[in-house]
């Protein structure tokens, strides 16, 4: 129907796509399954033709990649140094919680620091995306979703690269208690991390995925490196399987930062998701979410806090296509200087999923007079029996609240700093561990904190 | 140059009855589908340079009028139909329209002004309860057939308060300074795509004028009927409040039935300044199609206003329950501090309908306000969506916006979407907005017929319930009007 | 004899919850029924109103002389059957007023009555109002909107008392009423006793009963009336509590 003009793509777009083809090209020299080269050489055409989205992209129309297109990032999977990290440096990063730890560093799995995968609980397999894509006869499930990824612009990119990330199955009936967590660091100027990852959960099994995207600061200037990360996480969630999910984005402020996640989710099973967005220039994290089966449960939920000339970008679509699903969402983000935030969520229900129950909520607090928040709440109902209802709101801090705390003696950055950190606790506190959800208020007060949100001079004065 | 004379057939074509009798007693549901058979004037069909020549050169236009007319057609040959909206449509052609029709007869005096009425088409407004004779006390009419304005009534004694009522052709003869001064400064003629078209074909339309601290006694309506087969309605409306004025400005709409999609892309431009006030309703009851929606009109509308002046106040009122096809986002730009921006609106979709409506509210002057409520029913197998944009722009402190979008599924083939745009940049503002989706409670149809209410009596009182807080915004007049077209509309979709 | 219902049999989703019930009703009696939880009691009520979800698979009712089972939950109120319902119901953008002057006309057409207007019907209402000390703006509100719980209630009974119903099915009118709630809502009831009008009172306390004083009082267990009895059921119920009499019935 809709006309579509060839597209224009300007010179510097020209020369990205350019250069991400080449490194795909080399990646192809590389050993690898044909399979994987067919996907990459797939990719790398759908590049070429549709290289990165601008402004005029319905999508994209709030999130800018004029920065990210003039950047030529390395893929350091192709240049393998020696980063010389060792466990102590890694330490900080690490949760405060027992973990099977993954390490990959600049998007490369270094072994030595992660934990032995031999060594795993009854029911818990793990496999590099690595050795899939070199001689495993698993690499097919990597690749199954080529097209539904390929519909993404980073998942373009994504597939071009292929060649690093995980592959986690659990088998049927088993609940892993232990978390998986898997951290990646960025740690050289101007490289692109690239994962690629396969979560696969049985029947009636039970699994806790942490991801950690963290940069490992120069210690004399305490400064980030500008470096991308990329990630695809595909996962099937099986019959009355149970995931929990925790996604903590911290990479340095000149970071940029995509995810694309594809969760499938099969009848009785239950998602539980919360992503935790305060670093990079540039973060965008997609959840998109098939609801295949019924009384299919999940809440996804979101706490993102910006400052200086941050874009936060938290999305979600969910698709209920069966009946007496149920789905919650709540996203909440905290804008200072001049963050922008983008909240775009989507409830699809099919005209077969009559009893469903969806809510989604979005709450915006902006610190200062020029941060921006663009919200896209949004409704696509084909059934009639059915509960959905969402809502947004944006404003500022109750200055009622402020001035109740003041008149109790506390100062009024203070009284701003608890009143902002239990705005965004309202959906930390939908993770349902306590010992994860612990660890992630406690990296969100240190960030607020740190990150001179609450100066005398602000918008709040 | 082809001259308008020669452009013209004189179709005085005593048209098709047998094939609109068919077609009624397939649309027994739309009571204002009957057709006028009357002598007509109407331009063969086709859309070309010429055409906008010839519609300029038959209304007797200055150049400045034609200047903008082909200004706008050129721009509009550069762009491409939109498809955005979620609505289905095939590409229109727009060569296989009429761009002017109007009634003509051996008493019409050619350049229409003050002409006496063709009786034709007087018994057509007649049947639609249109006082176009002036004897209803309460309200002033501009009625117009096709794409002419065929009478307009108390002009006179509006005339004595200062107030310009007038059919927007006789505006650009009489007030040209006035038309100059504000057409297109609202609605640009590059805006969209069919505000293109419209500025480059405007039939007629209506333009109104509210002197300084004048506060408007009587409302002021307009009412559109196309008749021609295969005509496009273009009209283009201004409405222009003075300082410290008022006016509640009513439009209604309907057409014959027909078996191919007729078009009505019109513009209208509301400019409200200092401490004005405009209320701005509509009931729309275009012909729907066929239960397939064939033959419906397609109606593609721009209409926007901007609170210029500071405590101006904009209020768009509007009850959609016809048209295959709407497409439609009445807005307000709040520009002057402390100006009021609100929308209420119900649009009912049944059959195969699909409505696309919403509005935006930009957000400039300080301590803006603006209010939107948006009630959306779908039935049968249509499409129902919200669209819309809160703006807040950095110097807009103090703005507030509330929205409230509430979707009913009549029926389990149709659907309802709400697609809010939410943008915020100045940190004083407050912007809450919420959407819920239901049904008719099993619950509720029980409880009224435990009490011996009948089903159908059920369903229209929930019905008309679950839109009261739009309907109150509506004159009261218009308020039934839009009730019972409500259940008319509805007819046949539960059971 | 108003009612009569004989071996009455009724399930929702497949599930059986009336098991064989008879009960007579003659003009102008106050029936209770109590029982403990999930005995049927309201399935009882539902299914005399006629509601969707419950499917009666055996037995008979007869109301007023004719099939009551054969009728559609409309047709049984305009014959003179009301409902107060345990959780009544929320019709947002509907006023009382319209609600109810449908109703009532409704109910009137039905009895070969000319229809109230506005202005006879706002006359007809006005003493029924101040019956149960609603607020005057009650018949401009949306119908249960906003109301609290004892609001609801009182809003039935005034249905109730605008429909002149010769059947009234109270399904547990009483419960979450406040003790001032309580005596508005009895007196309300107590207001609309007569030699024509029965009533069946379904609660599981004692205590609107001791406002109303029941003719009869039935217990029902497990889908069927297990013991009847006068007033004094109700404060033996009181003393020895349902197992008792349970034990007694097997």
């Amino acid at each position: 129907m809709l006309k579509k003009n060839t597209r224009k793509i300007s010179p510097m777009a020209k020369a990205a796509v350019s250069h991400y083809i080449e490194a795909s090209e080399q990646l192809n020299k590389e050993s690898a399954q044909e399979e994987v080269v067919a996907c990459r050489t797939r990719a790398q055409a759908l590049l070429l033709t549709q290289a990165f989205p601008t402004l005029r992209d319905e999508a994209w129309q709030y999130t800018k990649l004029v920065q990210f297109v003039q950047n030529r990032f390395e893929v350091a999977h192709l240049t393998p140094q020696q980063h010389g990290l060792t466990i102590r440096e890694v330490q900080s990063f690490l949760p405060p919680y027992q973990a099977i730890k993954l390490i990959f560093v600049d998007g490369v799995l270094d072994k030595a620091l992660s934990d032995d995968c031999t060594a795993l609980p009854k029911g818990l397999s793990i496999e590099f995306t690595r050795e899939a894509v070199q001689s495993s006869s698993e690499v097919e499930v990597w690749l199954e979703q080529e097209d539904l990824v390929n519909s993404e612009p980073f998942g373009v990119l994504n597939n071009a690269l292929l060649a690093e990330g995980f592959g986690l199955k659990v088998a049927e009936n088993m609940a892993i208690e232990t978390p998986v967590f898997v951290l990646n660091i960025q740690t050289k100027l101007n490289q692109i991390s690239v994962l690629s990852n396969r979560v696969m959960v049985g029947k009636n099994a039970e699994l806790t995925l942490v991801e950690h995207f963290v940069t490992l600061l120069n210690e004399a200037e305490q400064e980030g490196v500008e470096a991308c990360t990329n990630v695809v996480t595909v996962m099937d969630i099986a019959e009355s399987a149970r995931v929990r999910q925790v996604v903590l984005q911290q990479q340095s402020d000149l970071g940029y930062y995509f995810h694309n996640q594809f969760i499938f989710q099969s009848e009785q099973s239950d998602f539980n998701s919360f992503y935790g967005g305060l670093g990079s220039q540039l973060s965008r994290h997609q959840n998109h979410l098939f609801m295949n089966g019924e009384r299919i449960e999940n809440s996804q939920n979101s706490a993102c806090l910006a400052h200086q000339k941050q874009l936060v970008d938290s999305r979600t679509n969910t698709q209920h296509t069966q009946e007496w699903g149920a789905s919650r969402q709540l996203h909440k983000f905290v804008l200072a200087d001049s963050a922008v935030g983008v909240f775009d969520g989507m409830i699809g229900v099919a005209r077969a999923a009559q009893k469903t129950d969806g809510q989604m909520d979005n709450k915006n607090l902006l610190l200062s007079n020029t941060a921006k928040m663009n919200s896209k709440p949004q409704l696509e109902i084909y059934a009639d029996d059915v509960k959905c209802s969402h809502g947004c709101a944006t404003g500022q801090i109750n200055q009622d609240q402020i001035f109740y705390l003041q008149a109790r003696g506390i100062s009024k950055p203070k009284a701003t700093e608890m009143i902002t950190k239990a705005f965004l606790m309202e959906s930390v506190e939908t993770i349902d561990r306590k010992d994860i959800q612990q660890w992630v208020a406690q990296e969100f007060s240190e960030a607020l904190l740190s990150g001179a949100y609450f100066k005398t001079d602000t918008a709040t004065e | 140059m082809v001259d308008a004379k020669n452009i013209s057939e004189l179709g005085s074509s005593d048209t098709q009855y047998q094939e609109i009798n068919d077609l009624l007693d397939k649309n027994q549901h739309y009571k204002e589908g009957f057709f006028t058979s009357t002598h007509v004037e109407t331009f063969k069909k086709g859309l070309n340079e010429d055409v906008v020549r010839a519609i300029s050169a038959k209304k007797n236009e200055p150049d400045w009028m034609l200047d903008f007319r082909l200004k706008a057609f050129k721009h509009w040959q550069t762009l491409d139909e939109p498809h955005w909206a979620k609505a289905e449509y095939t590409p229109l052609d727009y060569q296989d329209y009429s761009y002017y029709s109007a009634p003509t007869c051996g008493s019409c005096s050619e350049d229409g002004v003050e002409a006496e009425i063709d009786p034709e088409v007087a018994k057509a407004f007649a049947e639609l309860g249109v006082p176009i004779a002036g004897d209803d006390a309460n309200i002033a009419v501009d009625a117009i057939f096709d794409s002419i304005s065929v009478s307009t009534t108390k002009r006179e004694d509006l005339a004595e308060l200062g107030i310009i009522f007038c059919s927007f052709s006789e505006a650009v003869q009489d007030y040209p300074e006035l038309v100059q001064k504000y057409m297109g400064t609202v609605v640009p003629y590059h805006d969209n795509f069919f505000a293109a078209l419209n500025s480059a074909v405007a039939s007629d339309g209506t333009f109104v004028y509210i002197p300084e601290n004048v506060h408007c006694p009587i409302d002021l309506s307009t009412y559109f009927r196309i008749n021609e087969a295969k005509t496009g309605q273009f009209e283009r409306t201004i409405l222009v409040a003075d300082k410290g004025s008022y006016v509640s400005y009513l439009e209604g709409c309907s057409a014959p039935v027909r078996d191919t999609y007729q078009l009505h892309a019109a513009v209208v431009e509301v400019i409200v300044l200092d401490d004005a006030e405009v209320k701005y309703s509509t009931v729309q009851n275009w012909y729907p199609g066929d239960d397939d929606c064939k033959g419906g009109i397609l109606n593609f509308v721009t209409k926007r206003g901007i609170c210029e002046g500071k405590n101006s106040k904009l209020s768009w009122t509007q009850a959609e329950t016809g048209s295959a096809i709407t497409w439609k986002y009445p807005s307000c730009i709040l520009k002057g501090d402390n100006s009021i921006g609100e929308f209420y609106s119900v649009a009912l979709t049944n059959r195969r309908q699909q409505a696309d409506t919403g509005t935006k509210m930009i957000h400039i002057g300080k301590n803006t306000r603006s209010t939107i409520i948006a009630k959306g029913l779908s039935a049968g197998k249509s499409d129902n969506t919200y669209r819309g944009l809160v703006k807040i722009l950095p110097s807009a402190e103090g703005a507030r916006n509330f929205t409230q979008c509430d979707s009913m599924l009549i029926g389990d083939q149709c659907g309802a979407h709400t697609f809010p745009y939410i943008e915020v940049e100045n940190a004083t503002a407050q912007v809450e907005h919420e959407a819920t989706t239901s049904r008719i409670g099993e619950d509720q149809l029980f409880y009224c017929k435990q009490r011996g209410i009948s089903e159908e009596n059920a369903i229209s009182m929930i019905v008309n319930g679950f839109c009261k807080e739009v309907f109150s915004e509506l004159p009261l007049e218009f308020a039934q009007e839009a009730e019972e077209l409500l259940a008319i509309s509805l007819e046949g979709s539960v059971g | 004899m108003l009612l009569t219902i004989e071996n009455l049999q009724a399930e929702i989703d497949e599930k059986q919850i009336l098991k064989g019930l008879n009960l007579d009703i003659k003009p102008g009696e106050i029936h209770a029924i109590m029982g403990p939880n999930g005995a049927g009691k309201s399935t009882l009520a539902s299914v005399l109103a006629g509601k969707d979800a419950y499917e009666v698979t055996a037995g008979s009712v007869m109301f007023d002389g004719q099939d009551l089972l054969e009728l559609g939950p409309e047709e049984r109120a305009r014959k003179g059957l009301f409902l107060a319902f345990q959780y009544p119901v929320e019709i947002p953008g509907v006023s009382n007023k319209l609600f109810m002057q449908t109703a009532v006309n409704a109910v009137r057409e039905e009895q070969g009555l000319l229809a109230l207007d506005m202005f006879d019907f706002d006359e007809y209402a006005k003493d029924k109002i101040e019956l149960l000390e609603m607020r005057p703006d009650l018949l401009e509100r949306s119908v249960n909107v906003g109301f609290s719980g004892g609001e609801k209630k009182r809003n039935d009974i005034f249905q109730m008392a605008l429909l002149q119903p010769k059947l009234c099915i109270l399904d547990e009118t009483d419960s979450g009423l406040d003790i001032d709630a309580l005596r508005l809502v009895a007196n309300g009831i107590n207001a609309l006793r007569s030699e024509s009008r029965s009533f069946i009172v379904v609660t599981h306390y004692q205590r609107l009963l001791d406002y109303i004083k029941p003719d009869f009082v039935h217990v029902l267990y497990d889908g069927k009336i297990i013991k009847s009895g006068g007033f004094e059921l109700v404060h033996e119920l009181e003393e020895h509590g349902y197992d008792e009499i349970i034990q007694q019935s097997k």
